[in-house]
């Protein structure tokens, strides 16, 4: 049974390792801009259709 | 004649600018449509229909200053010999279409290395070659695209991050700790007291819990006990006090019951507690990130000026400008300091500071006072004042603004008052009982009182009643500063309007013609005339007479300030000013109007009104519950007007500047009534910050505007009825709100002064009591907004 208590232990301190990378990034302004991100994931990177043409091709 | 609307900005047009089947509203439209089309960027019209901006050709706003070195390095953000990174704010970003457009910008111009868009904050980063680009160029690149960069005294200042994200830190570890202990508290909580294994190792558990309470104790919530130790200093009994008084008995005791091995303490309700108050707090707290109330004269003057030095022109920034410089002013360029023309003659739109619609003339000599904007060819004039010392910024540092509308008397404030003494009342009383019955449990139940009579509930229902307000409100365009402004809109009987720029809308303007009638012919040469000139009031002018029939214009001349004239089909017109026209003025010399005459008789003028917004009949109407006034710094020419819109009762003051406007204010506050005044202008800067509730209204809520409690978009100006009754609605749902936590506490209290609280119904009344509020306050105020909205 005391496994347990080692097991306690390493959750904690797992949460925590993630605790102070969440800190971190949001120092580092990661979380500022969350509606530039959202827009972007919708758009594709070929640009136009002639592109996407050509492609198809190839 | 057909309307469309433009492919590019969906803006209706009756013009015919085609290229390949598609209608443009401008040239400028189309040349964007160009460059996007060239560059196979059309991509940009099928994520969004017609997403465009019109470039904004009106103002050839020069970006030339952006090269002088000292203007350059306070806008960069870095810069090595290869390359640099500038920063843009550029309000016009709005949509999908935007970002991809601005992030594509390298695929336009091969020397722009990179460029990313910061949506919530409305700016644009762009890395770009030093060596074969300039600053310059791409400020003009992106005007041109309709992106025009907003570049004015405030953005050279570098803006700190806010207090904000400490807020959000200490949320993120109360809850991380919250959590962790709650978990660790549970075996002792299900009641597995015959356990072995487990009481053996209680002490490992409860070590764990007190260490996670620590963190919490000592960072998360240390703002609390600093704004009741503030609060008891004043001799204030502030909401804060009994919470900060819970939390602190809560954290003694249970560290007492852990060290004396007593019991598992309250970790884990003293975690909760604080993380759920630490969630109120940032509920009410909203900020937008691309508004600002708070503008000063900053965000409204430019960056550089050119001055005239040694017979050279150079672009200065305007904190380098001093007394005796003589400067260069620009067509729709603000004066940044009180100034002596120097030049023959100005025409110069005071609208933003007095309220005034029409141009004032001024001749060489006179002294033009700062904040106005000019209208016509280039001026030179000479600064006679500091820029600080100009009258503009001295009305903007006024002493009445200064006070800040402090409200000690809100309502929970109010209530937490009594509460307060209840609880110690009850404390007391719970004492005397055990005193006289059980002395041992005396000192347990004491402060199982003081726990669970924290007012966590109730100091989390007006954050979050008013805090999703302003969300629903924010979403209908309404941009409340903080929540104490919800409160204020409540008490409100008065309801104050300025006229120009408020009732009115601030564009657009309404055409009349007086005088003989003009024939077929007469009003196409009209039109053809006024189609050669630029100035703003030809150009409204053609689209009022709406003819595109083609006549041969000769001799066409223009005099600045003065009017134009020209040969068409052989007849001689002149049109203009009436000194120009050689007409005889009659009375309603107080509007703006152009007279025009052909082979040297008078026909007759073209007056222009300010165009007033839609509806408003019917929303005064709506508003009969409240005492209406208009406030307007402008003439009295439209009051008979206004009387017929306004009830009978209504009060209207004209000719009122500043001062006497923010006099106006104070004086029916002194005689009890509780003010909301809506206005755009600086010349309503004083009432507005002056009054309860000061609302500015914007066309666009980037542009300018004074500092207010309110930001409302222009368009929504017909929904004032629907805002004040949903914050009406809204403090009844505080107080319901109040009910149900108090309903909490009294069961909480009746367990506490019996000697039962345990820990584990502590932990569950916390919870459950600030979750109950949170639900309710989500879901009253989203079913009444939607209620509200029917009507």
């Amino acid at each position: 049974m005391d496994i347990l208590l080692l097991m306690i232990l390493a959750s904690i301190s797992l949460g925590l390792v993630f605790l102070i990378i969440f800190i971190i990034n949001a120092k580092n302004r990661q979380f500022d801009d969350d509606e530039s991100p959202a827009l972007r994931i919708l758009m594709d990177d070929s640009l136009s259709e002639k592109e996407n043409k050509k492609n198809q091709i190839l | 004649m057909s309307i469309h609307h433009c492919f590019h900005c969906n803006q209706e047009t009756s013009d015919d600018i085609k290229v390949s089947h598609k209608i443009f509203c401008c040239q400028g439209c189309k040349t964007v449509y160009e460059i996007l089309h060239e560059n196979d960027l059309e991509k940009f019209y099928e994520l969004n229909h017609s997403p465009g901006i019109i470039p904004n050709e009106k103002n050839t706003y020069q970006f030339d200053f952006l090269d002088t070195k000292s203007i350059r390095e306070k806008l960069v953000d870095f810069d090595d010999d290869q390359s640099t990174s500038v920063r843009f704010f550029i309000p016009s970003i709005h949509c999908s279409s935007c970002v991809w457009l601005l992030e594509n910008l390298p695929k336009i111009q091969p020397f722009i290395l990179c460029s990313t868009v910061d949506f919530s904050a409305r700016t644009l980063s762009v890395i770009f070659k030093n060596r074969e680009y300039k600053l310059s160029e791409l400020a003009h690149f992106l005007n041109k695209i309709g992106y025009k960069p907003a570049l004015n005294l405030e953005s050279l200042e570098n803006k700190k991050p806010s207090g904000d994200s400490y807020l959000f830190y200490k949320i993120t570890i109360a809850f991380f700790c919250f959590a962790n202990s709650m978990l660790l508290a549970f075996p002792e909580y299900l009641g597995s007291h015959g356990d072995l294994w487990l009481k053996d190792n209680q002490y490992f558990f409860r070590m764990l819990m007190l260490l996670l309470s620590l963190p919490v104790m000592f960072y998360s919530a240390t703002d609390f006990f600093r704004s009741a130790y503030t609060a008891v200093l004043q001799k204030n009994l502030h909401i804060d006090v009994p919470i900060a008084l819970g939390m602190l008995v809560l954290f003694l005791r249970s560290f007492y019951e852990v060290l004396t091995g007593f019991g598992p303490g309250y970790f884990d309700s003293f975690s909760g507690l604080v993380f759920f108050m630490l969630l109120g707090r940032a509920f009410q707290i909203r900020t937008y990130r691309f508004l600002a109330f708070d503008r000063d004269y900053k965000s409204f003057y430019p960056i550089a000026v050119t001055r005239i030095h040694n017979q050279k022109e150079e672009n200065i920034l305007l904190s380098d400008l001093h007394k005796g410089d003589r400067i260069l002013i620009r067509n729709e360029e603000i004066i940044p300091a009180d100034v002596i023309l120097i030049s023959d003659e100005a025409f110069i739109d005071n609208s933003f500071i007095t309220g005034e619609s029409r141009l004032v003339s001024h001749k060489s000599g006179d002294r033009i006072y700062a904040g106005g904007r000019q209208r016509g060819g280039v001026l030179e004039v000479e600064v006679i004042k500091e820029v600080e010392q100009s009258r503009l910024i001295q009305l903007w540092s006024h002493q009445a603004f200064e006070k800040s509308k402090v409200y000690l008397d809100s309502l929970v404030n109010r209530w937490s008052y009594y509460f307060t003494l209840i609880v110690l009342i009850s404390a007391v009383f719970t004492a005397i009982y055990w005193y006289y019955f059980d002395q041992a449990r005396l000192f347990q139940a004491v402060c199982a009182v003081l726990i669970v009579a924290c007012p966590c509930a109730l100091a989390l229902s007006t954050p979050f009643t008013l805090g999703h307000l302003m969300r629903i409100f924010s979403r209908e365009g309404l941009y409340v500063r903080d929540i104490h402004t919800i409160e204020r809109m409540t008490k409100v009987n008065t309801l104050v309007f300025d006229k120009t720029g408020t009732l009115t809308e601030s564009e657009g303007t309404q055409v009349n013609y007086k005088g003989s009638p003009l024939n077929k012919n007469q009003h196409s040469s009209l039109a053809a005339l006024f189609r050669n000139s630029k100035h703003p009031l030809s150009r409204s002018l053609c689209n009022y007479l709406k003819n595109s029939s083609v006549k041969e214009v000769s001799d066409f001349q223009e005099f600045p300030g003065r009017g134009l004239q020209a040969c068409i089909n052989g007849s001689f017109i002149k049109a203009g000013s009436a000194d120009y026209i050689g007409a005889i003025q009659k009375r309603a010399q107080n509007r703006t109007q152009v007279f025009v005459s052909i082979e040297g008789r008078t026909l007759g003028c073209f007056i222009f009104h300010h165009r007033y917004r839609r509806g408003l009949k019917n929303l005064f109407k709506h508003l009969s519950r409240y005492r209406l006034s208009v406030l307007s710094g402008d003439n009295n020419a439209e009051r008979p007007f206004l009387k017929s819109l306004f009830p009978l009762n209504s009060e209207m003051l004209f000719w009122k500047n500043p001062q006497q406007k923010l006099d106006y204010i104070n004086q029916l506050q002194q005689n009890g009534y509780g003010v909301m005044m809506f206005g755009d202008g600086l010349n309503d800067a004083g009432a507005l910050k002056q009054s309860d509730v000061g609302v500015a209204i914007s066309e666009s809520v980037n542009n300018f505007s004074p500092d207010c409690d309110v930001l409302m978009q222009a368009d929504k100006f017909h929904r004032i009825p629907y805002f004040l009754n949903l914050s009406r609605m809204g403090i009844q749902l505080v107080m319901v709100a109040f009910l149900i936590s108090l309903f909490y506490n009294a069961i909480g209290l009746t367990f506490a002064i019996s000697g039962h609280l345990k820990p584990v119904i502590a932990a569950l009344l916390m919870p459950a009591s600030s979750l109950s509020v949170m639900l309710f306050a989500t879901s009253s105020t989203w079913i009444v907004s939607h209620l509200l909205r029917g009507k």
